[in-house]
This record gives C-alpha cells, sequence and structure tokens, in this order.
C-alpha cells in the first residue's frame, strides 16, 4: 500500500510527513519537505488531539485503522479554511511501536500530534487548527470543526 | 421437456499435460449423468452426450463450445488454440443431451485463471519475475455516473532475485480483485485485460459491491510468458464514499 512511505518518520510514536508551513491562508505551494523540526529547548508543548473517524460519508461502518492511510493538519490565522488550503503537515493514521520486549511492533490508532512540530509556525499568538482524514484510497474528508490554539 | 434432464454435479479441471513450446493441454471433466432431476435413471435405450463451453461472462452467456456431442466425461483443450486470455478468468460448463433431444441445465460455472505460461521442465531453479509493489489506490476521478479508480503500481523491472530485466523485454499487468483474502486463484476476478503502464483505470460500481471489503492485486507478466506472483493485496472498502472528518478535536498543553 502507498502510504507516502518515502516521506513518512517515525516521531516518537507519531509517523509524520513534513510538507510545508504553508500557514494563514490557501493556496499556498509546498516550501519544504524534510525531517522533523525539533520543539522548543524549554516548557510545555501545544498537542492537538482528536477522535478518529469510524463511518464514511454515507454512514457506513468504517475500521480507521485498516482504512484511514493518514490525516492532514491545516493551520490558519483564521476560521476560515478553504480546499485550496495546504496542509501544514501529514501524520500517519496509524503508528507503529515495538512491543516492551522488542519482538514485535503494535500498530495504534494515533490520536494527537505535538503541533510545536510544524515548521515554520506564524509567530502570531493564535492560530487556528483544522484536520482531514484522508483515505487509502487517498479520499479526504471535511474539514474537521477549527479549532483555536493560543500560544503562550 | 417432461423430465429435466439432471444437472452435472461437478465439472473440474483435472489434470494438466504440458507439451512444449508454451502449448498445452489441459483436461475438463464432469461427472457422469444418470437420472432425470426428480432421481428417476435415465432409460437404457437412451444415450447421454454431452457439450462442454467456455466463457468470460460469469454468467455464463456468449458461450464458446469446447466440445459437443461426445459420450466421454473429460475433454481436452488447448488454452491458446480457444484463445483464452493468458492470466484472465474463464468460466467453463457443461450440459447433457439425450438422443431424444433433452437437455439438461447448464452445470454451475467453475472459474478457472489461465496460467500464463508452463513451467519449463527442469527450469524449477530459475529466478521468478518480481511481483508488482507499492499498490495505490486513487479515486474517484471523476463522478457522477461514472466513478473511475486508479490501481497504480511500482513497475516491474527484476526478477526476486534482485536481477534486472533483460534489455528489451517487456512487461504486462493483470489486476485482479477478490473478497478472498486469501486470494485463491479461483476467486480472482479480472479488473481488466493485462495493460502494460502501472496503472489501471475502473469502474467498482460496475463489478464490486459497495462497502464491501475487497482486495486489490496485480501480476506481471513478462513478453516470454513468465508470470510473477500476486502482488501484495490491498484491502480496500469497495466505492466507499470517503471519510468523515475527525472529530472532538482539542488543543491541550503538554510536558515534554
Amino acid at each position: 500500500m502507498k502510504r507516502f512511505a518515502g516521506l513518512r518518520m517515525l516521531l516518537g510514536g507519531f509517523a509524520a510527513v513534513l510538507l510545508l508551513a504553508g500557514c494563514g491562508g490557501g493556496g499556498d505551494t509546498p516550501q519544504s519537505v524534510g525531517q522533523s523540526v525539533g520543539p522548543g529547548p524549554s516548557g510545555p508543548v501545544s498537542v492537538v488531539a482528536w477522535t478518529p473517524p469510524t463511518t464514511f460519508n454515507d454512514n457506513a461502518a468504517m475500521d480507521p485503522e485498516r482504512d484511514l492511510d493518514y490525516y492532514e493538519i491545516y493551520v490558519r490565522k483564521d476560521p476560515d479554511f478553504t480546499d485550496t488550503d495546504q496542509p501544514a503537515i501529514q501524520v500517519a493514521a496509524v503508528a507503529g511501536t515495538l512491543s516492551p520486549d522488542g519482538l514485535t511492533i503494535v500498530r495504534s490508532l494515533v490520536k494527537e500530534f505535538t503541533l510545536d512540530l510544524i515548521p515554520s509556525l506564524p509567530a502570531d499568538s493564535q492560530l487556528y487548527i483544522s484536520m482531514r482524514s484522508v483515505g487509502i484510497d487517498r479520499q479526504k474528508s471535511a474539514f474537521m470543526a477549527p479549532i483555536l490554539w493560543v500560544r503562550s | 421437456m417432461i423430465n429435466e434432464v439432471k444437472r452435472l454435479l461437478w465439472i473440474g479441471i483435472l489434470s494438466t499435460l504440458a507439451l512444449p513450446a508454451f502449448a498445452e493441454t489441459r483436461t475438463i471433466s464432469w461427472n457422469p449423468v444418470t437420472t432425470y432431476t426428480d432421481g428417476t435413471p435415465i432409460e437404457a435405450v437412451k444415450t447421454v452426450s454431452y457439450a462442454s463451453y467456455w466463457t468470460t461472462d460469469p454468467g455464463l452467456e456468449s458461450l464458446t463450445t469446447i466440445a459437443a456431442a461426445i459420450t466421454a466425461t473429460s475433454t481436452t483443450f488447448d488454452p491458446g488454440v480457444e484463445g483464452m486470455t493468458r492470466g484472465g478468468t474463464v468460466y467453463f460448463t457443461a450440459k447433457a443431451v439425450l438422443n431424444t433431444g433433452e437437455e439438461s441445465a447448464l452445470s454451475p460455472a467453475i472459474s478457472w485463471v489461465v496460467p500464463v505460461v508452463t513451467p519449463p521442465i527442469g527450469d524449477d531453479s530459475a529466478p521468478a519475475l518480481d511481483a508488482p509493489k507499492n499498490i495505490g489506490l486513487n479515486g474517484p476521478a471523476s463522478t457522477g455516473g461514472t466513478q473511475v479508480w486508479r490501481l497504480t503500481w511500482d513497475p516491474v523491472t527484476t526478477y526476486t532475485d534482485a536481477a534486472p530485466l533483460a534489455p528489451g523485454r517487456t512487461v504486462q499487468y493483470m489486476a485482479y480483485w477478490t473478497d478472498d483474502s486469501a486470494l485463491s486463484a479461483a476467486s480472482l476476478k479480472q479488473l481488466s485485460s493485462a495493460v502494460s503502464d502501472p496503472a489501471l483505470d475502473f469502474d467498482p460500481t460496475r463489478q464490486m459491491t459497495k462497502n464491501r471489503k475487497t482486495y486489490l492485486t496485480v501480476r506481471a507478466i513478462l513478453d516470454t510468458g513468465e508470470v510473477s506472483p500476486l502482488s501484495a493485496a490491498l484491502l480496500w472498502v469497495a466505492a466507499n464514499e470517503g471519510p468523515t472528518a475527525p472529530s472532538g478535536g482539542s488543543v491541550k498543553k503538554k510536558d515534554r
């Protein structure tokens, strides 16, 4: 299955793709594709958390572990997310972590992501976050209801 | 017709006889028919003959006759002579005919994936053609009455031992779908005829059951007739309407 394997990386249990920092408006082209950017040197981090979807748009049951490929996280200075916006980052829907004995890989649904890992975030004290689910067939969901991120 | 001749109960590919240079003979056989549908034995004065057919239509339309009016309960055929597509799925059926003109219904179809090549004797150690990898799916490319999805995969350029294909060799691909997680040969259904590009557009609504778990797989076929194993299957909920969005989003502070 193609899951952008070449672009993904494991980040403390998350598999993430750093695509771009197109923030504050839609239609930006990707600025960079690269490695992870570590969080700041000290203090708490901001984490976006969500509940994975369990249905398709026709209400048919969906298994997010099987049917979802990744999420797109969007960042804007306002809550008006549109289809022309570019995702700030992609986060794998399922992460694999080593079992305690180190012999097997345990798959689990990804339900949160550290926002500070997104590269080139604007310096604004308030930003809006939204997300879309992307299926293994590349179908994208609508935007999740925007949430305000107050940075301090 | 007073009595319908009993349906043939079993039909199958019994044996294979490989002949040189890709010619081959396959045998299809069936159980003899000895009774009518009500269990009454067919009268001794009547003789039973058989006709066997193949088709690419699982609905058993457009039958091509393999043999007719034979009294034996088997017949042989050459897939190449019959014009069967290598790597494709065909369906066999047969019926019984009495000398009085009474006919049975067609037997239930049996599906068969036409082998792409008969392995040369003594060449078991040769590396196999590598299977397609990185099967991906993207769609729908259009909306409305027709849904077009694109299945893609990495082109096959090597054998399983990583040796590259000889220059000038060409590869075709056959894509299948099935409900069977084991990808059993009998369950595979062609998405289309063989394609040269590592991509295939298809309309799932014409073949598959919407929102049903479906396995998609591809095999490569070299111009020499060599065939690869099936690729790892892509499990897909056929023609699904797309995921809903995540819910319950929140941002919280967390210690590093």
